[in-house]
């Protein structure tokens, strides 16, 4: 079973690389199941990280935003990424038990073709853009010393 | 392509996944069936809606959010997303919890439906005591 782990890994990992040339964004492969590309958006410059398992790719930016410690701050953060994740498809907002957020895309490694590998990043880099401002807003709610525009 | 917005059409045969999978549905609309389970703690109905790119599964509300979310409950719900696979916890407009699975349509197989429900079911039944609880203490917080 590992020899045929190693193989699918090692299959999937030089399709990565086809597929990062075919998007035409340059990356830096870690090891066979961890990746890391990245761009800059409106709202700043983004690390995704992407990580395959045996039967799972994952598609992340972790911090999506500074670590959230304020505890009523983590509430409206928590409220904004559960709302959030009703108005996108494909991808999920997360928050660990330490306040960080995650933004990440999960698909199954079966069927995975440039298509779904296009449309995932595509995803996660239009959703880092269009929804880092709520979470920012949110984070900074009882931030007495924040400036207000 | 991934698109924000998303034009039903049909392209996965559902019914005949249903009927593999041995589960009852019903068809309640173009494209989307209603099934359901009985759960340790409760019962859930599951519909399944198959759009342009997507094939979706949501259980909503698995939580109602009659009174608003307390810190207690929303808390709950987001780390939900951190440690859960394959599956999404929201707020809807109304503010009640929804819990979905979204696969891409383009290369559905049976094997990612019956995974799909499995792990909606799975999660929803897992979760759901500790969402209740954390909605008595946000309940007790505020009385």
């Amino acid at each position: 079973m590992a020899a045929n782990s190693d193989v699918i890994h090692d299959t999937l990992s030089t399709q990565l690389g086809r597929y990062f040339d075919e998007y035409g964004w340059q990356f830096e492969k870690n090891n066979d199941t961890l990746f890391r590309t990245g761009f800059v958006g409106d709202t700043g410059q983004y690390d995704i990280w992407i990580r395959t398992t045996e039967h799972w790719i994952y598609f992340m930016i972790h911090p999506f935003i500074d670590p959230v410690t304020h505890p009523a701050a983590r509430v409206e953060v928590a409220r904004t990424l559960l709302h959030a994740n009703f108005t996108i498809n494909m991808a999920k907002f997360a928050m660990d038990e330490a306040g960080e957020v995650s933004l990440s895309v999960e698909l199954p490694i079966d069927g995975f073709s440039y298509s779904h590998f296009a449309d995932a990043l595509t995803a996660i880099s239009h959703y880092a853009d269009d929804h880092k401002q709520a979470f920012e807003d949110a984070a900074a709610i009882f931030d007495l010393n924040r400036e207000v525009a | 392509m991934w698109s924000p917005d998303q034009e039903v059409t049909p392209t996965v045969d559902i019914p005949l996944f249903f009927e593999r999978y041995g589960w009852k549905f019903e068809t309640v609309g173009p494209h989307t069936y209603r099934t359901g389970f009985r759960g340790n703690h409760d019962a859930f109905p599951v519909l399944v809606r198959v759009t342009q790119h997507w094939v979706v599964f949501t259980i909503n509300p698995l939580l109602r959010g009659d009174n608003g979310m307390g810190a207690t409950t929303l808390l709950t719900l987001a780390q939900s997303n951190h440690v859960s696979n394959f599956v999404k916890f929201g707020l809807d407009p109304e503010g009640d919890v929804f819990l979905t699975v979204e696969l891409p349509v383009d290369g559905f197989t049976y094997v990612q439906f019956s995974d799909a429900l499995r792990a909606i079911s799975h999660t929803a039944d897992q979760f759901s005591v500790s969402l209740l609880q954390a909605q008595a203490i946000d309940r007790a917080q505020s009385n």
